[in-house]
């Protein structure tokens, strides 16, 4: 093989992997994305939730995507989400909305496993589109299976602002005690740039909202960075208190400690009373 | 709710005798039915609203979401074949094998070491598989994902579909439900490999371990002997529940019996550690939880 022809062979190969990489680099709408919203409504309203009151599953499809089909996928701003939320039907009950920041997976398994809360994916509309990706293109009444702009790339990227809207939404309805999980095992646990500083906490209502039960989680191996009385845990308490809410604030609830034991069950912290063993 | 308890057939079944419905000449029933559409009245919950809908939309979710790694399924197909099983039928003539077509649309590996079997631990079972991440029972395969939780059941009338009751299998033995279940169960052991679980409720009264149940007769029966390196028995007893059954007796003892003589290596854990913080998690400061610190 001479040298130009090692230089083609070359450019070709880089000009797949290219290829290749581009289309895995941005995912585009998640294929089937019809038959899931709409299986996943009827399972909700069928199955799951039955006393959750009328909801027509065509219909939330529809105004679903009237909020993003035929526009530039980086200009769907929030607002345009405002008729689906109106079509959807659910009372969150009182007591029982549980917001958090970058704890997702206790979260998730604390959510499986007891009742006692509901995260925003718990809802009927958070279940609807949980794990999904979609957008459009401009002036096509089609969705875009091939890729879709990733969020950190457009602040009105259709999901992301699917997203903001349904977290004013929870925010809004959330009504009694509301808790809020903290990670205490790193730095900057309440930050600036989380969903839960930038748009829930802004949109509790305290004609509705009670108290706000704060729970700081540490990994069971630590480290121990923050916690209700140190870093940025102390500046949402103080936004509460600006608020005018009743606040409390927890380290290391027993509940998590244990829950985080299912996955490390020999951790010192995991001892377990039986009757042959005496604490 | 009584239809997801249902549905499992596993907690109302006692009798497994079929009885024939008192309801004279087949042919006379269907001519009748044909013109007047009347559907009998069955004593078990109708066939879910929006059936269709819901399978097909759960198979999408699962292979595209639930878990991608069992690949490219035609979930139009898939929902055919499992309509096909018993639309138009007369609900107490539906057997296992009519079922076929669906199992081999729906069937995909089971990895190994994540075989959960279980009796009278539904809801402990579902929380420890934590959806298929840690565990893979039957419910988290293809096939019972689609039909968890769901009743159904067709008649020979209107659109072949019963919407207003279906038959339990005290009524009949050979009914949509039960049939469905018993195939599957027997097609998710002869996937099981490596290492096999088995979640058994020491707290109830009349078996742990039911000789008639599920796991008995449709699992434990069809496992490949080949494919399993050696079986994990936990004995759970609910928190706040009696210590009824442990390793080593009553109708533990006859299984470890059973495994033995089967020629299965096989151990047998009281109150598994893992699956007991599990349940402590709703518990956290009872006597049988963590040592208070």
């Amino acid at each position: 093989m001479d040298a130009n022809m090692a230089k083609t062979v070359i450019g070709v190969v880089a000009l797949l992997v290219l290829m290749i990489e581009g289309f895995q680099a941005d995912t585009g709408t998640t294929k089937n994305l019809q038959e899931i919203v709409i299986g996943r409504c009827y399972n909700y309203i069928r199955t799951i939730n039955p006393s959750i009151g009328r909801n027509d599953c065509n219909d939330i499809w529809l105004r679903f995507l009237d909020a993003f089909l035929g526009k530039d996928p980086c200009d769907v701003p929030v607002r345009d989400y405002d008729q689906l939320f109106s079509t959807v039907q659910q009372t969150i009950p009182c007591n029982k909305v549980l917001l958090w920041s970058k704890t997702r997976d206790i979260v998730q398994s604390y959510s499986a496993v007891t009742h006692r809360f509901m995260t925003l994916d718990d809802t009927f509309i958070g279940y609807l589109f949980n794990a999904l990706t979609w957008c459009g293109e401009k002036s096509k009444r089609e969705l875009d299976y091939n890729s879709c702009p990733d969020w950190s790339t457009c602040e009105n990227q259709p999901v992301a602002s699917f997203w903001k809207k349904a977290s004013e939404y929870f925010a809004e309805s959330a009504c009694g005690d509301v808790t809020v999980m903290l990670n205490g095992s790193i730095y900057n646990a309440f930050s600036n740039t989380s969903m839960l500083r930038s748009v829930e906490v802004q949109h509790l209502d305290p004609r509705k909202v009670n108290q706000v039960d704060i729970m700081v989680i540490n990994s069971l191996r630590g480290p121990i960075r923050e916690s209700c009385n140190s870093g940025s845990i102390v500046e949402l308490i103080q936004i509460l208190k600006h608020q005018g809410f009743r606040w409390t604030c927890t380290d290391n609830d027993k509940s998590l400690i244990i829950l985080q034991c299912v996955r490390d069950p020999n951790h010192p912290s995991c001892k377990i009373c039986n009757n042959s063993m005496r604490c | 709710m009584a239809s997801l308890a249902r549905a499992r057939s596993r907690f109302t079944r006692r009798s497994l005798f079929l009885v024939e419905p008192l309801t004279g000449c087949p042919k006379m029933r269907r001519n009748a039915e044909a013109e007047t559409h009347v559907e009998k009245q069955w004593q078990g919950d109708g066939t879910t609203l929006s059936l269709e809908e819901i399978i097909i939309g759960r198979c999408y979710n699962y292979i595209r979401v639930v878990n991608p790694s069992v690949g490219e399924k035609n979930c139009s197909q898939i929902w055919e074949a499992f309509r096909d099983a018993f639309i138009f039928k007369d609900p107490c003539k539906v057997l296992p094998k009519d079922y076929e077509p669906f199992i081999r649309l729906t069937v995909h590996d089971v990895p190994l070491n994540k075989s959960l079997f279980w009796e009278n631990s539904q809801l402990l079972v579902g929380r420890y598989a934590d959806n298929t991440k840690r565990m893979m029972p039957l419910d988290g395969t293809l096939m019972g994902w689609l039909a968890q939780g769901l009743a159904w059941c067709g008649h020979p009338g209107g659109t072949g579909m019963n919407y207003k009751s279906c038959p339990t299998t005290d009524e009949c033995e050979h009914n949509p439900v039960e049939s469905f279940w018993r195939i599957a169960s027997e097609a998710y052991a002869k996937l099981a490999a490596g290492v096999i679980h088995v979640m058994l409720n020491g707290s109830v009264s009349d078996g742990a371990y039911p000789v008639n149940g599920f796991f008995a007769k449709f699992e434990l029966t069809n496992l490949i002997k080949d494919n399993i390196l050696n079986i994990q028995i936990w004995v759970m007893d609910e928190i706040e529940g009696p210590d009824n059954e442990s390793c080593g007796s009553k109708t533990i003892k006859l299984l470890e019996t059973t495994l033995q003589e089967d020629g299965f290596q096989y151990t047998c854990t009281d109150n598994y550690k893992p699956v007991r913080l599990l349940q402590c998690v709703d518990f956290p400061t009872h006597h049988d939880c963590l040592c208070a610190q």
